[in-house]
């Protein structure tokens, strides 16, 4: 392994583990078939690419808007996979923005736990401290 | 596997917001990349194994724009020495080494005749294909020393 992946890859976006999934990614690489013993074929990373997400001083308070519109009368996140995936865009935004701590403000923050409590057990567990923290 | 666990066959795993919409719209446009190259030991053999068309070409597309390569060329075959405060250029050095590889040689008129065919079917042509260096010296007996000292 190169020095530096792990960190490089673990703490930075978008493969930042406390986050754990990122919508917009395009990898390049040298493909190879599994080997004896081995299930899953490999791909040795040379190049990422990924669309940057917008500040959260742009898109944040219009985010939890949209949220908050969602849940009283859903439309996009109708669907259970939208509305969780839905989950990951404030703290990508946030985290993006330098914004480590985020907090919300009163009614940000009355929003999202009623988008927690909409999420129930099925919020991504890579989110759970974030969301706890807000 | 879905980052969402199994949420059952009616999700599909499409998210609605993915092409445009509200996801879409949280994020900029254009793909930016992560500050990070790998597979370098890879990149390096499959440099090597490159046919010389794509050395070349890629050469040019990356580091010099054509009219200030062919003056620079020049430059070095008829002997001119850029002062020391010049630019770095390393473009025309590594063309020339190419040029120079002993393999090469036998494969650049088949390279310049094969441009200019690709080129006459887009009307952009040249009309004859020069091996004869620049009417001074061939490129392949140019001074070495000469085309060494640019970094």
């Amino acid at each position: 392994m190169e020095k530096q992946f792990g960190p490089i890859f673990q703490q930075t976006l978008p493969f930042r583990k406390d986050i754990g999934w990122y919508p917009y990614c395009r990898v390049t690489g040298f493909f190879q078939e599994p080997g004896a013993g081995q299930s899953a074929p490999s791909l040795d990373m040379v190049m990422a690419e990924f669309r940057r997400p917008k500040q959260y001083q742009e898109v944040g308070s219009s985010y939890v808007s949209f949220l908050e519109r969602e849940l009283s009368r859903p439309n996009y996140l109708a669907s259970r996979s939208d509305l969780l995936c839905a989950s990951y865009v404030l703290p990508i935004v946030a985290k993006w923005s330098g914004i480590e701590n985020f907090t919300a403000s009163a009614p940000a923050k009355i929003v999202l736990q009623q988008y927690m409590k909409a999420t129930g057990a099925d919020l991504p567990k890579a989110l759970a401290i974030w969301y706890a923290n807000i | 596997m879905s980052a969402f666990g199994n949420l059952g066959p009616q999700d599909n795993y499409y998210f609605s917001g993915i092409e445009s919409g509200w996801l879409a719209s949280r994020f900029e446009e254009d793909y930016g990349r992560f500050p990070y190259i790998g597979a370098e030991k890879k990149l390096e053999a499959m440099q090597k194994d490159k046919p010389l068309w794509r050395r070349v070409v890629e050469s040019v597309v990356r580091r010099a724009k054509i009219q200030s390569l062919a003056g620079y060329v020049t430059q070095k075959i008829i002997g001119w020495k850029p002062s020391p405060d010049s630019a770095p250029n390393k473009l025309a050095e590594d063309l020339i080494k190419v040029f120079d590889e002993e393999r090469n040689k036998r494969t650049i008129t088949k390279f310049l005749a094969d441009a200019q065919k690709d080129c006459r079917k887009h009307q952009r042509y040249f009309d004859a294909v020069g091996v004869a260096g620049l009417g001074k010296i061939r490129l392949s007996q140019a001074n070495q020393a000469s085309l060494q000292d640019e970094r």
